[in-house]
């Protein structure tokens, strides 16, 4: 039996591929970029959120914490992340703190056999059946493409519509277990990551063979899903390279997907520092910029 | 259709609002002014002086020297519909002349019975009306006076003459009710000015002339004569439902023409049934008219009175199936569907029934009424409530022809003026309340409520000793026996009620209409009634399955704490009662958070479905084996033979007959339902904290999941029902959910059908809500005119209260505050 990662599950949205879906976001991921808004989905099992906001300041997170992760003064509540072994006995104790929903203290992450998963999802997914489906996003959820293909596998035997949001930039020994049980394929184009300014050629490779992949097996539609992250992902070299590569595998549907302006919330709840700071103006600048490139 | 009124009913709304926002306290009948019918014929069998009664009551609604500022006898500007509701309400009780005699009035003390005491949980043969009249009623009835005995007996406790005699005077009291209408719509005619509106009063008075006396041909004469029956049935104490309209009226709408005046005319039906509600809680004191026994059963029985303030126990429902089990939408239903969406207002109830089998059009007619209205109509879903009615009818039955009788009556099942389900016309139906907290702790702690009162050592004793549980089977086994104990108060109360009520609320204008009374020569008190259901409605449910689901884990399964140590947590609301005592209010500390947010919960955890499948289980078992005892003591005839059963009997505190020694085929068919009404928030008041929940803090509102604890899509809510067999249920099972704007709601109640769920109603989040409750909350600590003339604003925004619907800014507090915390978001 496989069992599979997720951090979070949306029950619809309407962002995530076409109609109303569930949004399964899986944990993991194989590329780290700059302007990524999940920061906690790229390793193997997220470290603990906190969120100063709702904490009540009765400190028994302290008193059980055996690692000294968690420190008050002054009425500040201050979290170590890097002492923190994810044991979740602050959780435990803490009063607005839970394993079924976020609070102060979260571990988002679940590990959950597949059959069970898809129990959990069902009654969504019928209510959503005919004028949607079910996304698989992430993370990277073509790491997990073993059990995310027995997922997948259910779900399309029921008759739902299944999409997968990735980066592309997946070996094809991920993708195949998927082809047969996947309607639409929601590409991230990503030909670069981290602080790169420029397009990463092995990266290309990957994407350019990855779509060759998907199209030679047939059966799905692809949407080119597009960040365009001022300063990162927004030159015109770049965006004409992707441009390219959208023309190249006949993909039509094109969607630009602007700065989120969110994108801070996770690295605050990680006790990080963001590596690309939200712009108002340039952000919908590059964004009318590139949607002139696109249309 | 589009969603515009005309302006004869925006008009009439207009005002509808505007009395309704003012002090309503002046439009009271005085009671004083009324006769005293006890005092007049106190040699009268009851069920004559309850006539009188009726009669009295009728004509001094007519009579302006009595009526004054009541608005009783008026045909209003524009108005299509002759004859007027006197103010009254569930929650504000009603006027009606006294009709006992002072010593009945006396003894009543021991039961709390008065005239007060009817319940209207019924609906009439509203087809029977419209088809015969009251003068094919009056003809039978008078065939079946005997001359010699016209002279009244009260000899004989179940006086047949004395029925017919009282179906006469009522069926006459209506007739000349609508005669003095149709003579004052003439007498409007004759000065009115306007050709018009000249024309539609003598229209209106050729109608009264003629219904509900005589049959109904025309559409307009079908609603005018239920409309007239109705406002005389909640004139004279009978707050009745009104049944499968859509059913009744669709012969006479097919003849209609003119479908906009048939919208029209309904809308307008609406709205005159709508009178008696008011907006603003301003003036309630002075409109308080409750006596001390106008609720249920044997013991006095506090009504949340500010929640029930606007509801009047009347339901329209529509859609569904026909006896025959084909879909049974017309063109009626979509009419009636159309005019609510209309009006948007709390009352009428509009209730729709769904199958799986129903068209496409209705149901995403009436998920676009929901949209638009955010909250009507009602859900029941027929692939439920059908199996549910058949089997509480059926029970053991094997004769094959019955069973058919008794599955065309399942198909034709409609609701009463709450939410329980009823046949339609031909059942009586009555019901007792427990609370399914109250049970719990009694499990958790050896028959006694959870009561912090130290005087009270363990708690107040209410029930049998069960013992401490060690075991998690042990635990089960301990509500099991509970549930049985709390079962069995309420369903013998049930029997004992129903054997006191007869010679205090006799109702021979329903009997009249109702069942085979008419037939049997039986007032409906009296037994008359085909069938007679009674149900025992638990609530708490879903409170009780979160706090059991946590106690198994905590206690039982990692025995990190004792039951003892929970109980007390639970008892104390978590704050040690001796100050200084940290030890324990660490234990305390720990146990809240444990229960409150490291626990499995319904819905959100699958493991906790088995002790929902347990529970329901365990209720429907109990209430089976209540069935048994009750009938072996109470209703077969087998028993008047049997000393053991006399002895059974008296023990209850009963000295009579079997009710079966009077009509021998006389069966009462016991069934169960889950919910808590609009008494969610009165109910939890008395109870200890339980998982998500404080100390007296609200139980979960009907069958929907603790406030603030569901983190799953509605949808898996719905899916949760399928495994835990609601058709069994034919008291009903209701589910309260709250949705977001763009929620698919088509879709929503096609799931709900398909997942086999008893009756949903749903409610569009809004942000109003919040603001509504801020203002009120100031209006209530401040006592500013103008916050509360502010809040008039809102008044349109109609909720759903557990029972029934009422206008949002009407609510208690405690109500409002349990709303704005429902959920909604489903992330």
């Amino acid at each position: 039996m496989n069992s599979i990662r997720y951090f979070n599950i949306t029950w619809a949205s309407k962002y995530d591929g076409p109609g109303n879906r569930v949004v399964v976001f899986l944990q993991g991921c194989n590329l780290s970029c700059s302007w990524c808004h999940s920061p906690h989905s790229q390793v193997a099992s997220s470290p603990l959120l906190f969120f100063p906001n709702l904490c009540t300041q009765c400190e028994r997170c302290a008193v059980v914490c055996k690692q000294g992760v968690h420190h008050f003064a002054n009425g500040i509540h201050s979290v170590v992340h890097a002492l923190c072994v994810k044991c979740g006995s602050c959780i435990d104790a803490c009063p607005v703190s839970s394993v079924h929903k976020a609070g102060a203290l979260y571990l988002p992450t679940r590990e959950v056999e597949v059959t069970q998963l898809f129990r959990e999802l069902e009654p969504q997914l019928k209510l959503l059946q005919n004028n949607g489906g079910i996304t698989f996003s992430g993370g990277e959820p073509l790491l997990q493409s073993k059990a995310l293909a027995e997922l997948a596998r259910l779900c399309k035997a029921n008759g739902y519509h299944v999409a997968i949001e990735t980066s592309g930039v997946v070996d094809t020994l991920n993708l195949e277990p998927l082809l047969p049980y996947v309607d639409c394929w929601l590409v991230g184009f990503r030909l670069l990551q981290g602080y790169s300014n420029g397009i990463v050629p092995a990266m290309e490779v990957v994407v350019r063979r990855f779509l060759e992949t998907v199209r030679h097996a047939g059966g799905s539609s692809i949407i080119a899903r597009i960040p365009i992250i001022p300063n990162v992902t927004d030159s015109m070299e770049y965006l004409e390279q992707v441009r390219l590569l959208t023309k190249e595998f006949y993909i039509d549907t094109i969607e630009l997907l602007p700065h989120n302006p969110e994108s801070n919330h996770y690295y605050r709840a990680l006790g990080l520092t963001p590596l690309v700071t939200y712009n108002k103006e340039q952000s919908e600048a590059a964004y009318q910029n590139a949607n002139r490139i696109f249309t | 259709m589009e969603n515009v009124l005309t302006e004869r009913i925006a008009q009439l709304r207009l005002e509808l609002k505007r009395k309704g926002s003012s002090n309503r306290s002046i439009e009271w009948v005085d009671k004083q002014k009324l006769p005293n019918i006890g005092e007049t014929y106190p040699n009268e069998h009851v069920v004559v002086r309850r006539a009188y009664a009726i009669k009295a009551m009728l004509e001094a609604l007519c009579d302006t020297s009595v009526t004054g500022n009541t608005n009783c006898f008026q045909i209003a500007n524009g108005d299509l519909l002759a004859g007027n509701i006197p103010m009254g309400s569930n929650g504000l009780g009603k006027v009606f002349p006294t009709y006992l005699t002072e010593d009945e009035l006396r003894i009543g003390s021991v039961t709390n019975k008065t005239e007060m005491a009817l319940l209207g949980h019924n609906s009439i043969n509203y087809e029977k009306l419209l088809k015969g009249g009251l003068r094919e009623i009056i003809r039978f009835a008078e065939s079946k006076l005997a001359p010699k005995m016209l002279k009244m007996s009260i000899k004989d406790a179940y006086d047949v003459n004395a029925f017919y005699r009282s179906v006469i005077i009522s069926c006459h009291a209506v007739i000349d009710y609508s005669h003095r209408f149709s003579q004052l719509a003439k007498d409007m005619a004759y000065a009115c000015t306007d050709a018009k509106r000249k024309a539609e009063l003598l229209e209106i008075s050729r109608i009264c002339k003629k219904v509900p006396e005589h049959p109904a041909d025309t559409f307009y004469e079908a609603m005018h004569s239920i409309w007239l029956m109705h406002c005389c049935l909640h004139s004279t104490m009978d707050f009745m439902s009104l049944g499968r309209l859509d059913q009744v009226l669709n012969p006479y709408l097919e003849k209609e023409p003119n479908k906009e005046f048939a919208l029209e005319l309904f809308q307008n039906f609406i709205i005159k049934a709508a009178s008696r509600l008011n907006f603003t809680t301003e003036y309630l004191v002075e409109q308080d008219h409750m006596d001390y026994n106008a609720a249920l059963g044997i013991h006095p029985y506090y009504l949340d009175q500010r929640a029930g303030l606007n509801n009047f126990l009347q339901n329209i429902i529509i859609g569904g199936k026909t006896p025959d089990g084909n879909d049974a939408t017309n063109e009626c239903t979509y009419l009636i569907l159309d005019a609510f969406r209309g009006i948007n207002l709390s009352t009428p109830g509009i209730y729709v029934r769904l199958h799986s089998q129903s068209p496409r059009r209705l149901v995403d007619e009436v998920a676009r009424s929901l949209k638009e209205t955010k909250n009507l109509p009602a859900i029941l879903n027929d692939d439920v409530m059908i199996p549910a009615m058949y089997n509480a009818l059926a029970g053991k039955e094997t004769d094959k022809v019955r069973l058919a009788e008794y599955q065309r009556l399942a198909n034709d099942y409609c609701v009463d003026g709450c939410w329980e389900p009823i046949l339609n016309g031909v059942s009586e139906w009555t019901f007792g309340m427990i609370n399914g907290l109250t049970v719990l702790e009694c499990a958790m702690n050896r028959g006694a409520a959870l009561n912090p009162n130290s005087e009270l050592l363990r708690g107040q004793k209410l029930s049998i000793d069960t013992g401490v549980p060690s075991t998690y089977d042990e635990f089960k086994n301990a509500i099991s026996k509970q549930l049985q104990f709390f079962i069995d108060q309420s369903a013998f109360a049930m029997c004992l009620y129903y054997m006191t009520t007869e010679f205090v609320v006799p109702t021979p204008l329903v009997s009249a209409l109702f069942g085979t009374c008419l037939e049997r020569g039986k007032d409906k008190s009296w037994g008359g009634a085909q069938y007679n259901i009674g149900g025992t409605i638990v609530g708490g449910v879903p409170d009780m399955v979160n706090t059991i689901a946590a106690i198994k884990t905590w206690v039982y399964d990692k025995k990190k704490y004792s039951i003892t140590d929970v109980a007390n947590a639970f008892k104390y609301n978590y704050k040690a009662p001796n100050k200084g005592d940290d030890k324990t209010q660490k234990l305390y500390n720990d146990i809240k958070v444990d229960i409150n947010t490291n626990s499995p919960q319904w819905v959100n955890s699958n493991e906790v479905e088995p002790i929902a499948q347990f529970l329901t289980d365990e209720i429907y078992s109990a209430v089976s084996k209540s069935k048994q005892l009750a009938e072996k003591v109470f209703i077969n005839k087998e028993g008047d033979e049997d000393k053991s059963v006399w002895a059974l009997r008296a023990i209850s505190g009963y000295y009579g007959k079997s009710m079966q020694y009077e009509i021998p085929d006389f069966e009462l068919k016991f069934t169960a339902g889950l919910g808590t009404f609009e008494q969610y928030n009165w109910q939890g008041a008395g109870n200890a904290a339980s998982a998500g929940r404080a100390f007296g803090a609200p139980l979960a509102p009907n069958f929907t999941p603790t406030t603030g604890t569901l983190h799953r899509p509605v949808s898996s809510l719905l899916a949760s029902f399928a495994k835990l067999g609601l058709d069994r249920y034919a008291g009903g099972v209701i589910t309260d959910v709250c949705v977001k704007e763009d929620e698919n709601l088509a879709d929503l109640l096609k799931l709900f059908v398909k997942e086999k769920g008893g009756m949903l109603t749903v409610t569009i989040a809004s942000d109003s809500y919040q603001k509504i409750y801020d203002l009120a909350k100031e209006a209530t600590e401040s006592g500013n005119r103008e916050v509360a003339n502010e809040l008039l604003k809102y008044s349109d925004i109609v909720v759903r209260v557990g029972g029934w619907n009422a206008p949002f800014i009407t609510l208690p507090l405690s109500h409002m505050e349990n709303y704005v915390s429902r959920p909604v978001d489903l992330e």
